[in-house]
């Protein structure tokens, strides 16, 4: 694998706007040389890949818990990264259930209740970009293979909907459009802050004839418009500045929807892109649980369909063709991030990947004992992290080794009572 | 909490819980609001004599805590389920206690006086329903009423979450700026359509095909288009995907296309047509997705069939027969050659004729001009290839007049109320400067159009009241009853009806429900409501085991949505009673669905009914069904078995939850989190019984269980493809064999026992006021936007017994929702 470092006049140019530049890493290999960097100030990046239906644990624990375990066959692709990787089991959110509902909340660990109307909240991805995101043209990436889904929610509990298009994400991340498209979209975009601002006003007028049920309502649509317009500005500045050029010059979408690993693949080139180009640090791909019949050798029936496998042995054979390429896919794209030079570090190394799903036992919708990998960010690696099954340990505290290891002093997200015992943040 | 400061508490924290906590005011202002200390007094007596011994804190039985209930400031639906739960004399457990009814009835009353007047108080300040917002459909479906334009743009909207099963709940949907980016991305994408018609030359399209250019093939050519055989061009019975696609039909643009086709069967099977399929799509490996348009039986005799579908640019049309229990012919490599299906003797259809056009369902050109630019006439400006604006007064003082009477009119009808100057005001300034700085009347009045779609007056139900602050005014009620049943903005007559103060009189109201349910809008009432009460929505989600059910296939699937819409349409549209709804002696079907369902079609008497819902060629007819058939009800039909279950079994508790929640109006809590699932096991060593027998073991399992079970082990009777069973089927190696017997026996909570499936169905026939309480349930929800709660308990039980007169008719049910304060008040 090469290992890229961008043109530098292709990022100069257009630095006259006034904007505190980004890290810019992939070019920064050339400069740290004589120059060593903090590791505390080197950028920290978070990758997740959630899966809507669950891994077959019996496919993904080992045996054995500790660095020495013996790899299982679902870990046998990891192996050439295994000194960078932690398969934990015996973890979930403590009191989210719901089967397929807790989609919800694989990265913002609420509960959403028996009828799914308690309101959600910010998800860990989500929490990064708000805090930290703003030092690259996109806060963050939500992404998916599919459908129209994504664990990913803003702190009023709204779904982020997910691009599912590659070629549509390389060109909003790559492509600077002709003059006249920019101009015309530029327009666009002021037009549109000049509409955020008359219905801001809009907002209010009404909400003063209203009675207070509807008013606190509109309360979150006039924030959503002021964020709205305030989205705007941030692009429009970004717009006055070229986007990064990459040697890639434009990406084809799998039109078949049944090429699934075909799918998770292009999308791991674009984060790959997106981390080595600093366009964003937080990224989101989501695997939904469809029914598609995955092209692959040996696999007859939808993918939704050998979830419920009832203990089928036939199912239970083509399930694991269907999971085992996915996690194959993922080996890869953490073997590419591992090549790929971040600074004087690596991609994999400023890179904390996560790999979940909210599903535990797909085939009965349990939402225990979720399937969890984490690969890279620097952590100190624990092989299998072995927890009690029977009496899970909280997975949100993954989540606060993670904002620690990201940077940010927090003790506390969502139901956590602590660190990730067994995998603490190392970066002072 | 210690158990001692506990029960100094209590006292204190339950004028919070009951009477204070949503007031508004300070927790001092409320342990200091003291009111109906007696009554509170009673309740707390109550708990601490009959249920603390084993709720105690530390100690709770079920997972429930007297203390926790006594300090918890929302606790609202957990005093609902206490209510609930001794109201039903579930608790304090009849085994074990013995309590004076007129103790029990002392304290429910008084619980029940607290729950409401605390309900009440927060409706009168806050509403009942607060802030509904349009839906993605509903959002589109207005668009396209207002704009005359009929490209769908749900899609592009962020996926809704349901709440108890439905989209729209008012306190369950989401705002975000994300949300509102792709909501000014729809109305982007809208009035580039809408203007693009207004001031481009109609764009008009169409194909005429006859045989010769039908068939695709020449010579020895082998490939998956239409072959020529005796003057048709023919597709034989297969599996190869794509084989029937006609390659030259390609449409030049996105669109909606109306497609005739004229078909006959080509060697059916004796006394039968042969089933095909008329689907769209790219019809290549690398893009395989197909969408479905419609069916039809093709026979002997040549039929004309008519079918209206949205089409992507670059789909083509795929024509084939589609049923999965027909012999089907075996091809080389993929491709098929002329002649090559001959000697094979299956079916096929043969096609003499194919029309293709384009069309604007929502209507002419002159309609959107008409809705953009109100009656000044557009005249076709040769140079500049588009059409301009013919404006009387062209001056800068007649411009901003026009611009300013356009805006109150779309305005008007964009918020569903006339819109006030005031309001307007900055919108016309927006526009003038837009007008100003471009130069350009139509880019202002576009972008004053673009800022009224994002006005919360569009995108919100602004409701207003009458004087005394709950009923809701016209307009307001137009609003509601127009997304109810239309799923979008009123029409003229309804606008008019509310402009002349009309929609307070109840028996306007009867008549505007019966008239839009007749309108070509009206017809989606049925099919939206079905989509999400009976999770219709949802019937893609799973696909039969292939070798379970090996003869189900997309057309039966179709057959099976058709029932219940066709079903759903006779109750309501005949006012039928309610008890039909569970057991009727008639269902709807085509000959495809009843061979499914393994019903002779000799035995029933069939007969064309009528329909708004007809698709062309479905062949979808009212079916009096013999005497002992499981078909008839809701629960016989395949739709409803297939979406409670999971593609290849069944689970009595996942339908038995279903039927309580949405037949029963029987509300069902979560497991305790500490209960793993059953897992399923195909494998057959022990029933589903016998796996299921703990819950009546467990006195904590036994109280939810014995609600959820017993319906869910009468629906055992058929499997998750919809078919009636007496066995399992058990798997074996790779093979199914005969498994154990199915036992659909089982009893009512209330005691009242049923020999199986049958006996079920005719004791829930019997049972109205309790099935008509599930719709009316769901009714309310999807009417308000906001769940029944226990507030409105009251009402729901006067809906019903305004019903009853009519055997709790589903028209009645339905007008009583509407003119219930629960619809008509804020």
């Amino acid at each position: 694998m090469s290992q890229r470092s961008l043109n530098r006049r292709a990022v100069l140019r257009g630095t006259g706007v006034s904007m505190a530049l980004p890290w810019l890493s992939a070019m920064n290999a050339s400069v740290s040389a004589g120059d060593p960097v903090a590791d505390a100030d080197r950028p920290r990046r978070f990758v997740a890949m959630t899966f809507g239906l669950g891994l077959l644990p019996e496919n993904l624990f080992p045996d054995d818990a500790g660095l020495e375990y013996q790899p299982s066959r679902y870990l046998r692709p990891l192996q050439p990264v295994r000194d960078k990787l932690t398969v934990v089991s015996g973890v979930s959110h403590p009191g989210v259930t719901g089967g397929h509902r807790a989609e919800a909340s694989i990265l913002t660990a609420t509960a959403m209740g028996s009828s799914g109307r308690s309101s959600n909240s910010i998800s860990i991805d989500q929490y990064l970009a708000k805090h930290l995101g703003d030092a690259t043209r996109f806060p963050s990436l939500v992404l998916a293979t599919d459908g129209s889904n994504s664990p990913c929610y803003t702190e009023s509990g709204a779904m982020i909907p997910p691009m599912t298009s590659p070629r549509d994400v390389f060109d909003r991340l790559f492509v600077d459009g002709s003059v006249q498209q920019r101009r015309a979209q530029a327009e666009r975009v002021k037009q549109g802050r000049s509409i955020m601002d008359l219905v801001a006003e809009d907002v209010r007028s009404l909400q003063g004839t209203l009675g207070a049920g509807d008013r606190n309502r509109l309360d979150a649509y006039f924030t959503s418009v002021r964020q709205l317009e305030q989205r705007m500005k941030k692009s429009q500045q970004w717009a006055m500045r070229p986007k990064p050029s990459v040697a890639t010059s434009e990406l084809h979408d799998v039109a078949d929807p049944n090429n699934m690993v075909g799918r998770i693949k292009t999308m791991c080139d674009i984060i790959k892109l997106a981390l080595e180009t600093d366009s964003t640090r937080y990224i989101t791909l989501h695997v939904p649980g469809n029914n598609r019949v995955f092209d692959l050798e040996g696999v007859e029936e939808g993918y939704h369909s050998l979830s419920h496998h009832g203990r089928d042995e036939d199912k239970l054979d083509q399930l694991a063709i269907v999971e085992e390429a996915m996690l194959s896919q993922w080996g890869e794209f953490l073997g590419d991030l591992h090549q790929t030079a971040d600074g004087d570090s690596t991609l994999l190394d400023q890179t904390t990947l996560f790999l979940t799903s909210n599903l535990g036992n797909a085939s009965n919708h349990d939402n225990r004992n979720m399937p969890v990998l984490i690969a890279g960010g620097g952590f100190d690696h624990a092989g299998h992290l072995a927890f009690d099954r029977k009496n899970n340990y909280p997975l949100p505290n993954f989540y606060v080794s993670l904002l620690q290891q990201s940077g940010m002093a927090v003790d506390q997200f969502a139901s956590s009572t602590g660190t990730m015992r067994g995998l603490e943040p190392n970066v002072g | 909490m210690s158990l001692h400061s506990a029960y100094g508490l209590s006292y204190v924290l339950l004028v919070v819980v009951l009477s204070g906590s949503t007031r508004g005011a300070s927790p001092t202002a409320r342990s200091q609001g003291g009111d109906g200390s007696i009554v509170d007094e009673g309740i707390v007596s109550f708990l601490n004599e009959q249920c603390r011994d084993c709720h105690q804190a530390g100690a709770a039985e079920g997972g429930f805590e007297v203390d926790t209930l006594l300090s918890d400031r929302d606790a609202h639906e957990r005093w609902v389920r206490v209510f609930d739960r001794v109201d039903q004399e579930e608790m304090p457990p009849p085994e074990d206690f013995e309590i004076e009814s007129t103790t029990r009835r002392k304290f429910l009353r008084q619980l029940k006086q607290e729950l409401v007047r605390e309900q009440n108080h927060q409706d009168r300040a806050r509403g009942r329903v607060h802030g509904r917002r349009l839906t993605n459909q509903q959002l589109e479906r207005t668009l396209q009423d207002l704009l005359r334009m009929d490209v769908p743009l749900a899609r592009r909207m962020p996926g809704e979450t349901r709440s108890d099963g439905f989209t729209h709940l008012a306190s369950a949907q989401p705002m975000s700026h994300f949300q509102l980016q792709y909501h000014l991305d729809v109305v982007d994408a809208a009035l580039d359509e809408a203007f693009e018609r207004a001031l481009q030359p109609e764009a008009a399209w169409s194909l005429d095909y006859g045989v010769d250019q039908i068939v695709g093939k020449r010579g020895r050519e082998r490939n998956r288009d239409p072959e020529f055989r005796e003057g048709l061009a023919v597709v034989w019975c297969s599996t190869m995907s794509f084989y029937g696609r006609i390659s030259s039909t390609v449409v030049p643009d996105d669109g909606w296309y109306r497609i005739t086709l004229e078909a006959s069967a080509v060697r059916p099977r004796k006394g039968r047509g042969v089933w095909c399929s008329v689907r769209s799509g790219e019809c290549v490996s690398s893009a395989p997705l197909m969408s479905w348009i419609g069916c039809f039986e093709s026979t002997e005799t040549p039929q004309t069939f008519q079918y209206e579908a949205w089409i992507p640019k670059g789909h083509r049309l795929e024509i084939r027969p589609s049923d999965n229990t027909l012999p089907r012919g075996r091809f080389r490599g993929g491709q098929v050659g002329v002649g090559e299906g001959e000697p094979q003797d299956i079916p096929g259809v043969g096609l003499s004729q194919l029309r293709i056009e384009r069309i604007f369902p929502q209507g002419a050109q002159r309609k959107v001009q008409d809705r953009l630019f109100g009656s000044t006439p557009i005249k076709w400006k040769k140079r500049e290839n588009r059409f301009v604006l013919n404006m009387a007064d062209p001056s800068e003082a007649g411009t901003e007049r026009w611009l300013r009477e356009r805006i109150a009119s779309f305005a008007s009808l964009a918020f569903r109320r006339p819109a006030k100057p005031t309001d307007l005001e900055p919108y016309i300034e927006f526009a003038k400067a837009t007008w100003r700085g471009s130069d350009d009347v139509i880019a202002g009045l576009r972008s004053a159009y673009r800022a009224l779609l994002c006005s919360p007056r569009f995108l919100y139900f602004h409701e207003e009241t009458l004087g005394d602050g709950r009923r809701l005014d016209d307009w307001s009620v137009a609003n509601r009853l127009s997304y109810l049943l239309c799923g979008s903005m009123p029409d003229a007559e309804l606008r008019n009806k509310a402009a002349t103060g009309k929609l307070r009189d109840h028996e306007t109201l009867k008549s505007e429900i019966a008239r839009l349910l007749k309108t070509p809008r009206g017809q989606n009432f049925v099919v939206d409501f079905a989509d999400q009460w009976l999770d219709l929505v949802d019937i893609d989600f799973t696909e039969p085991d292939r070798r379970l059910f090996g003869d189900f296939d997309p057309v039966v699937q179709q057959a099976m949505l058709a029932e219940t819409h066709r079903f759903l349409e006779h109750l309501f549209v005949d006012n039928r009673p309610i008890s039909e709804l569970v057991d009727a002696d008639y269902t709807f079907a085509n000959e495809r669905l009843l061979r499914y369902y393994g019903v002779d079609a000799n035995e029933c008497d069939c007969q064309n009914a009528p329909t708004r819902l007809a698709s062309s060629g479905d062949g979808m007819r009212r079916v009096n069904l013999p005497d002992g058939s499981p078909r008839g009800g809701l629960f016989g039909q395949g739709a409803i078995l297939k979406v409670t279950a999971n593609g290849n079994d069944t689970s009595p508790v996942l339908r038995g939850i279903w039927i309580n929640q949405r037949i029963l109006g029987v509300t069902i809590p979560e497991p305790p989190s500490s209960v793993p699932a059953v897992e399923p096991d195909i494998r057959g060593a022990a029933t589903i019984r016998e796996l299921l027998q703990k819950h009546q073991a467990d006195a904590s399992c036994a109280s939810c269980h014995q609600r959820i079970d017993p319906p869910g082990f009468a629906l055992e009777a058929f499997d998750a493809g919809g078919k009636y069973r007496d066995h399992y089927r058990r798997l074996v190696g790779r093979k199914y064999e005969q498994g154990s017997a199915v036992d659909t026996s089982a009893a009512f909570r209330d005691g009242t026992e049923f020999e199986d499936y049958f006996d079920f169905r005719t004791e829930l026939a019997s049972r109205s006021r309790t099935v008509a309480k599930g719709v009316a349930n769901n009714l309310i929800t999807y009417a308000t936007a906001e769940p029944v709660r226990f507030a409105d308990r009251d009402v729901v039980d006067q809906i019903i017994e305004s019903t009853m007169a009519d055997e709790g008719g589903l028209l009645s049910l339905l007008q009583q929702v509407v003119l219930s304060d629960l619809f008509l008040q804020k």
